[in-house]
C-alpha cells in the first residue's frame, strides 16, 4: 500500500488565518504532501498540548494550500485559536476513506454546525463537475453559520437553518430535507440523489432515520462523516475508534460510512467511545 | 489443504497467527473481525483493575521508512469490570481469546483473573513489559520478587494457561524467562515493543506526549527473532510465541525456525489496505511454503537450531 502521509507529523507554519465567525477560524498551510480527498481528515498536533482529528476542508492543489476550519469547542480548539500567522503546528495524514463521488447522481449536502468543514471539501469537488447541487445547512444561530456567502456563489439551492430563527429557516435541516425529498417523490420517478452529510452524531442519526423512513434504497447513496469521534492513531491500529457491532475503525474504514453500514451498527448515534475504550451515551451538541 | 494447526502447550489453534495485544483488541466486534480473517487466536488489549485513559495524544504514529510504529498509549483500557461486560458475547461465540492483563500487586492480578475466568479464556498473557506503562510496565519486570509473585499468583488463580510477555529491554531476556518459567509460566511471549523516542527537529520536541514509547514493526524483527532463538536454545520444552515485525509468511517462517510455536501480529494492520485479508493471505502463503518444502508446520519449529 501507499504509505505516503502515514508517518510522523509534518511541521507547517500557519500562513493565513480567516476569522469566519466569532467561534470559527480557518487556518491555511502550505499543502505540499498534505492534499486530501474530500472527507478525509488530519491529526493536528500542538506540541506539548494534544493532537486531535480535524477534517480536511479547503484543498487547493492549483495554488498549493490547504485550509482547516476549526470551531472553538474545548481546550484544544481554544488553544489553536490563539495561534498566529507564522506559528508552527504538526499535521499527520490525510487519513481514512473520504466521500465517494457517485457520478451520474444529483447531490444533496446536509450539514450541522462545524460539520460544514468536510462538506465544503466534497462540495468543492462536485461544483466543478455538476450543476445541480442542493445544500441544507443548519446551526444554532446565525453567527455559527460558516462560509454563508461562499456557497451561494455556486448554487441557488441553498437553505440555511437556525435553531433560534436568527437566519434562514427557523428549525432543523431535517425538516428541509424531508420536504425536499417528499416533493421529489410527488414529481414521480426515482430519487436519483447522493446525500453527503456531516455534523454532530445525533444530527446525523436524525438524518439517517429520516432517509430510511422515506426510501430505504437511498441508504447506500447516503454518506455520513463520523469525524467527530475520539481517535488516536489514524491508521486503524489501536482500536480506539471501533464502532460496534461492525468492528470497523472510524479512522481507517471511515470516517465516511454509507447509511447502509451505519444502519447496521449498534453504536451509531447512541454510544461514543472514551479514551479508556469504554462507551458513553452520546450527548447533544452542535 | 495443508494443516496450519499449531500446539502451544495444551492449547491447539487453527493457525499460528495471533492478534497481538494493544491492537484492535478493546472491542469484541473488532476481535471477531480479526478472527473472521483467518487468525488462530486474538490477544485483547491489556486490561487492568481500574479504567485508565492513557496519555494524551500523540500516542501513536507510524514510521513508514522502516514500516514501523511508535506508541505510548500508556495502557489505556476500560478496566476489568467494564471490559468483562463487553466480552460477554464470547460466552456464546466461544472465539479463542487470550486476555492480556497487567497489575503491580498480587491482589490486582487475583481480582482480574477471578473476573475474567468467567469468560473461559484460551489463556492469559501477563504483560509485565510495557515500556510506557510507568509503575505497571517494565518496572514490574525489573523487580524480580514482584515479577515472580505476579506470575505465581496468576498461575494460582487462572483456570487456563498463563503466558508471560517479555521485553527486549533486558541484558539477557532468557534470565527473565527463567523467573517466569520457574514460577509456573506455561509459555513465553517475546518480544514487547522496544523502548524508543522520536524527536521533531522543527519544534525540538519529542513527538509522543509521553516523550518515550515503544517501537514496533519491521524495525524490531531481527531483535525478536534473536530473542526467540535464545529462548528456544535455553528452554526447548517451553512454548514460545514470537512477536515483532511480522507482516508476511516469510516473517512467520523465520520466527518458527527460530523456535516459536505461534506468532503475534500487530503493526502490520496499519500497513495493509485490506485488513480483512491479512490473515487469510499469510495463511495461504504459509500453506504454499509447507507444500513446496514437503514439511508440516510443527517440523519448522526450531529448525534453525542445528546442533
Amino acid at each position: 500500500m501507499n504509505t505516503k502521509g502515514l508517518g510522523r507529523p509534518i511541521i507547517r507554519e500557519i500562513v493565513k488565518i480567516v476569522e469566519e465567525t466569532e467561534l470559527t477560524k480557518t487556518f491555511y498551510f502550505n499543502g505540499e504532501g498534505l492534499f486530501a480527498k474530500p472527507g478525509q481528515f488530519y491529526m493536528l498536533w500542538l506540541p506539548e498540548i494534544d493532537e486531535k482529528p480535524i477534517s480536511a476542508c479547503i484543498t487547493n492543489i492549483e495554488e498549493g494550500f490547504i485550509g482547516l476550519s476549526i470551531k472553538k469547542v474545548g481546550r484544544f480548539t481554544e488553544e489553536i485559536q490563539q495561534r498566529k500567522i507564522g506559528d508552527k503546528v504538526g499535521i499527520r495524514g490525510p487519513f481514512g476513506k473520504g466521500f465517494n463521488h457517485e457520478k451520474g447522481r444529483k447531490a444533496i449536502f446536509i450539514a450541522g454546525g462545524i460539520g460544514i468543514a468536510p462538506i465544503r471539501s466534497i462540495f468543492d469537488l462536485l461544483k466543478k463537475e455538476q450543476e445541480e447541487l442542493v445544500l441544507i445547512y443548519g446551526a444554532q444561530t446565525d453567527s455559527d453559520l460558516v462560509f454563508k456567502e461562499y456557497f451561494t456563489q455556486f448554487t441557488n439551492n441553498v437553505t440555511y437553518c437556525t435553531d433560534d430563527g436568527s437566519f434562514g429557516y427557523h428549525g432543523f435541516p431535517t425538516d428541509i430535507l424531508r420536504n425536499f425529498l417528499e416533493k421529489e417523490i410527488k414529481k414521480g420517478g426515482e430519487l436519483n440523489y447522493s446525500i453527503y452529510g456531516c455534523g454532530s452524531e445525533l444530527f446525523l442519526k436524525a438524518v439517517l432515520d429520516l432517509i430510511a423512513s422515506i426510501d430505504q434504497s437511498l441508504l447506500t447513496h447516503t454518506q455520513l462523516s463520523l469525524a467527530d469521534r475520539y481517535m488516536r492513531c489514524g491508521v486503524g491500529l489501536c482500536g480506539s475508534c471501533i464502532i460496534d457491532d461492525t468492528g470497523l475503525s472510524v479512522c481507517k474504514d471511515g470516517p465516511v460510512f454509507t447509511g447502509e453500514i451505519l444502519a447496521k451498527t449498534t453504536d451509531f448515534g447512541i454510544y461514543g467511545r472514551n479514551p479508556d475504550g469504554s462507551k458513553s451515551k452520546i450527548q447533544p451538541h452542535y | 489443504m495443508t494443516d496450519l494447526q499449531t500446539q502451544i502447550g495444551d492449547i491447539s489453534i487453527r493457525s499460528p497467527l495471533i492478534l497481538a495485544a494493544g491492537v484492535l483488541g478493546t472491542s469484541f466486534s473488532s476481535i471477531k473481525r480479526v478472527y473472521n480473517n483467518g487468525f488462530g487466536a486474538m490477544v485483547s488489549k491489556s486490561i487492568g483493575i481500574k479504567p485508565n485513559a492513557g496519555y494524551v495524544n500523540p500516542t501513536i504514529f507510524l514510521l513508514p521508512e522502516t514500516r514501523s510504529a511508535m506508541n505510548a498509549v500508556g495502557l489505556a483500557n476500560p478496566g476489568v469490570e467494564d471490559f468483562f461486560e463487553k466480552m460477554k458475547p464470547n460466552l456464546e461465540e466461544k472465539l479463542p481469546i487470550i486476555y492480556s492483563i497487567y497489575g503491580n500487586e498480587e491482589e490486582q492480578i487475583r481480582a482480574i483473573i477471578e473476573k475474567l475466568n468467567q469468560l473461559n479464556p484460551l489463556a492469559y498473557e501477563l504483560n509485565v513489559s510495557c515500556p510506557h506503562g510507568g509503575k505497571f510496565g517494565l518496572s514490574v519486570l525489573h523487580d524480580d520478587e514482584l515479577f515472580r509473585s505476579l506470575v505465581t499468583t496468576a498461575k494460582k488463580y487462572a483456570t487456563c494457561p498463563v503466558w508471560v510477555k517479555l521485553s527486549p529491554n533486558a541484558v539477557n531476556i532468557t534470565d527473565y524467562a527463567e523467573i517466569a518459567i520457574s514460577s509456573g509460566a506455561d509459555a513465553i511471549v517475546a518480544i514487547n515493543t522496544l523502548k524508543a523516542m522520536v524527536i521533531d527537529i522543527e519544534t525540538m520536541t519529542p513527538v509522543l506526549a509521553n516523550k518515550a514509547g515503544g517501537l514496533s514493526g519491521k524495525a524490531i524483527k531481527p531483535i525478536g527473532v534473536r530473542a526467540v532463538y535464545d529462548l528456544y536454545s535455553r528452554f526447548p520444552k517451553t512454548p514460545i510465541i514470537g512477536v515483532g515485525g511480522i507482516e508476511t509468511a516469510e516473517d512467520v517462517i523465520e520466527y518458527l525456525l527460530a523456535g516459536a510455536s505461534a506468532v503475534e501480529i500487530g503493526t502490520a494492520f496499519a500497513y495493509t489496505d485490506d485488513q480483512e485479508k491479512l490473515g487469510t493471505q499469510i495463511n495461504s502463503e504459509l500453506e504454499s511454503y509447507l507444500k513446496d518444502k514437503g514439511l508440516k508446520l510443527e517440523e519448522l519449529i526450531g529448525k534453525a537450531h542445528k546442533e
